[in-house]
């Protein structure tokens, strides 16, 4: 379960604070699918808001697909923000785990493999750039 | 969607003073209202009349679209929380909590003692031995556990410090998510508002300048800032609600407007408060639903 | 609602209803022994020391019982609705689920019971005691100002009228404290005022008698015969005289005032104003109705005031 806070000086409307807080948790993975958000009274209860501006809040993250309302029960999540998901982390690690056995074979050592890692690292960043 | 309240003509008069007059207003089912404007404005004696503790001398006032009358099914509808939240002083809180479970029906004896459990109000504990803020709390427990459709709160946080403000507001937020109520609140204190309401009723010199939806308020407003020595060369048609200066800046609140005025100009939406300063400060002006009057 | 004015008031019921049980239990225990000591104080040469104290206990009692239905007044209703007002509380009252007439209806209801039942109780305490004394002093009620309107059912017309008075005046004043002063002033210039207007409610029986049926004069205003009002002589010539100026007419040394004698000897005739004793139920009943209409009218202003506004 996510607590929220606010920042009455951040500028930010209150809505737009509890889309971002939501959304930080799940880039975090505080926040999986399945999971309940708090219901608009628990949230008005801590922070005395509202219905209507935590209402608005979930309204704009079920309309990204983040959320979805279950009449009754509640508002849980539908997807994580992370943005790799399990079958391509898995897939990413068994080649790396293959690429570091030849580094291995070849006689690399662990200095040698940081920097053959990261000058790989600054190609793909001149690519995208 | 009915209407909460709602006021045709409305007036009352003491001796040959009009404390409210001409006041038409409607508040929808389900909102929480602002009910904002100086001291001696009438915003008191509005609140009276909706309660019914008042008579109008002029017009009349519909409670869920009923007129208000002295029977227990209107009188369970809604509840008020007066001004200086009076209690009576010997009883016990316990007293109080059988004081409101014998006088109606609705009555939520549960939701009165989880609250006060919450709050550490012990039961035993004579109303006159309280603390200020505790009485207030209690009072607003008093009126929440009565179940009301609609609920009307007289300045419920003038006597509080910020913490116990918070407390009395996350409670009242609490029972309109749960219970969907229509909450009426007044205050001079906008800050204590801005998260809270979604509904402005502006009163001033006894009439209602301002009624709107926040959002559509602010939406429906901007800020125009600007040197003051290039006032001249805005538009005469820009309707201006009300300007003040600052050194050589003048900032004006307008409704809202297509216009550009070039790069002297910034133009931003309001805040709450610098709305409600805007209109009390303009008390010709209005932000009514209908026929509008303008400064200028 | 019940619940709600045992809560509120019963202080002040349980205290007047203490004071009002000691008034009754000790008007009881001074007439109790009353008898004997007449009897003692008929026999020749008997003393009557008994009686004398007994008397002059029974008569400050009865003076500071008038006092008590000051006590519905001041103590039940001053405080209904100007402590309300005061307070402010009326506001949380007449906002729960309770119509203003209901709130108004159960309080003074309930109130005015009360006054009743103590108003009976002082009513039949003193109607029982006071002819104990009677036969040896003045105290019968018909014609006592201070008697009267504690016997029968007058007490209980008074207490109701005095709780009403209260109330009333707390709807006009709407302050505690000014309200108790207003309604002790007025409660005592209305109790002078009714005492005054007493001897009208029924206009007074005349009746000219001569020696055969002369009432004994000098004799008490209240007395086993009635309410004696004044009594004069007529001479032959229809002149009224005085008793005192009758009885120097009779030149009778043995008596300062006329005789049977006298008046068979002289022709004089007694001309007596007074209400006979049957018409005590009648007096009993035209004041009772006088303050229980009073009563119900204040009650029909206070409704009206809180109806229209608070």
């Amino acid at each position: 379960m996510i607590g929220f806070r606010l920042d009455a000086r951040s500028g930010v409307p209150t809505y737009l604070q509890l889309v971002n807080q939501v959304k930080h948790a799940l880039r975090l993975g505080l926040l999986e699918p399945g999971d309940r958000l708090p219901t608009a009274a628990e949230v008005v209860a801590a922070l005395a808001i509202n219905p209507n501006t935590v209402l608005k809040a979930y309204r704009e993250l079920e309309r990204e697909g983040l959320v979805a309302a279950r009449p009754g029960t509640g508002t849980f999540v539908q997807r994580t923000l992370g943005r790799v998901g399990a079958a391509d982390r898995a897939r990413l690690h068994r080649q790396l785990v293959t690429w570091m056995r030849s580094a291995n074979a070849a006689g690399l050592d662990r200095e040698d493999v940081e920097a053959l890692f990261e000058a790989a690292r600054q190609d793909v960043a001149e690519d995208v750039a | 969607m009915s209407n909460a309240v709602e006021t045709v003509g409305l007036g009352r008069r003491y001796g040959r003073h009009w404390a409210l007059r001409e006041c038409r207003l409607s508040i929808p089912e389900g909102r929480v209202v602002a009910l904002v404007g100086p001291n001696g404005a009438g915003k008191t004696t509005l609140l009276n009349l909706v309660a019914g503790l008042i008579r109008p001398s002029a017009g009349s006032v519909l409670r869920f679209g009923e007129p208000v009358r002295d029977d227990p099914a209107s009188l369970g509808r809604f509840a008020y929380l007066a001004q200086d939240s009076a209690l009576y002083p010997g009883f016990r809180v316990a007293d109080l909590l059988t004081f409101g479970r014998k006088l109606n029906p609705r009555w939520d004896d549960d939701l009165a003692r989880d609250r006060l459990a919450q709050l550490g109000i012990p039961p035993r504990k004579r109303v006159r031995q309280l603390s200020g803020g505790q009485r207030a709390q209690c009072a607003l427990v008093l009126a929440s556990a009565k179940r009301p459709d609609l609920l009307l709160l007289d300045e419920p946080l003038a006597s509080l410090d910020p913490l116990a403000r918070h407390d009395v507001m996350a409670l009242l937020m609490e029972t309109v998510a749960l219970h969907g109520t229509t909450v009426v609140l007044s205050s001079h204190i906008i800050a204590d508002l801005v998260d809270t309401c979604d509904w402005l009723v502006a009163v001033n010199r006894g009439r209602i300048q301002v009624s709107g939806e926040i959002d559509e308020l602010l939406a429906g407003h901007a800020v125009v800032s600007g040197p003051v020595d290039r006032r001249a060369h805005l538009p005469d048609r820009l309707p201006v609600v009300t300007e003040s200066v600052n050194g050589r800046q003048v900032d004006l609140l307008t409704r809202a407007t297509t216009d550009t005025f070039g790069p002297a100009w910034s133009v931003r939406p309001p805040s709450l408060d610098e709305l409600v300063r805007g209109y009390l400060g303009a008390p010709d002006a209005s932000a009514l639903p209908g026929p509008v009057a303008l400064a200028r | 609602m019940l619940w709600l004015v045992w809560r509120q008031h019963r202080w002040q019921l349980l205290t007047v209803a203490a004071v009002t049980a000691a008034y009754c239990g000790y008007l009881i225990w001074v007439a109790w022994g009353v008898p004997a000591a007449i009897d003692e104080c008929r026999t020749l040469g008997g003393a009557c020391d008994a009686f004398n104290l007994a008397k002059s206990r029974w008569d400050s009692a009865i003076l500071v019982g008038n006092l008590l239905p000051l006590a519905a007044g001041v103590f039940w209703g001053a405080p209904l609705l100007a402590r309300e007002v005061e307070q402010g509380t009326i506001r949380l009252v007449l906002t729960q689920s309770v119509s203003r007439r209901g709130w108004l209806s159960v309080k003074l209801g309930v109130l005015a019971a009360a006054a009743g039942v103590f108003g009976v109780a002082v009513g039949l305490t003193v109607s029982w005691a006071a002819p104990r004394l009677g036969s040896l002093s003045n105290d019968w009620p018909f014609g006592n100002d201070v008697l009267f309107s504690q016997a029968g059912v007058v007490p209980v017309a008074t207490w109701v009228c005095a709780l009403l008075v209260g109330a009333a005046l707390g709807a006009g004043v709407r302050r505690l404290m000014p309200t108790v002063a207003v309604t002790l002033a007025v409660l005592v210039l209305g109790f002078a005022g009714l005492v005054a207007l007493r001897p009208h409610l029924i206009p007074p029986v005349v009746a000219v008698a001569g020696a055969e049926r002369m009432m004994p004069d000098p004799w008490f205003e209240a007395s086993e015969r009635g309410w004696l009002y004044r009594v004069s002589y007529l001479d032959s010539g229809g002149r009224e005289l005085t008793s005192t100026t009758a009885g120097e007419l009779c030149a009778d040394p043995a008596n300062s005032y006329p005789t049977a004698e006298c008046l068979a000897r002289t022709g004089l005739r007694q001309r007596a104003v007074y209400q006979p004793l049957d018409r005590y139920v009648w007096f009993q009943a035209a004041e009772a109705g006088l303050l229980l209409v009073v009563s119900a009218g204040l009650a029909l202003a206070i409704r009206r005031r809180l109806v229209n506004a608070v």
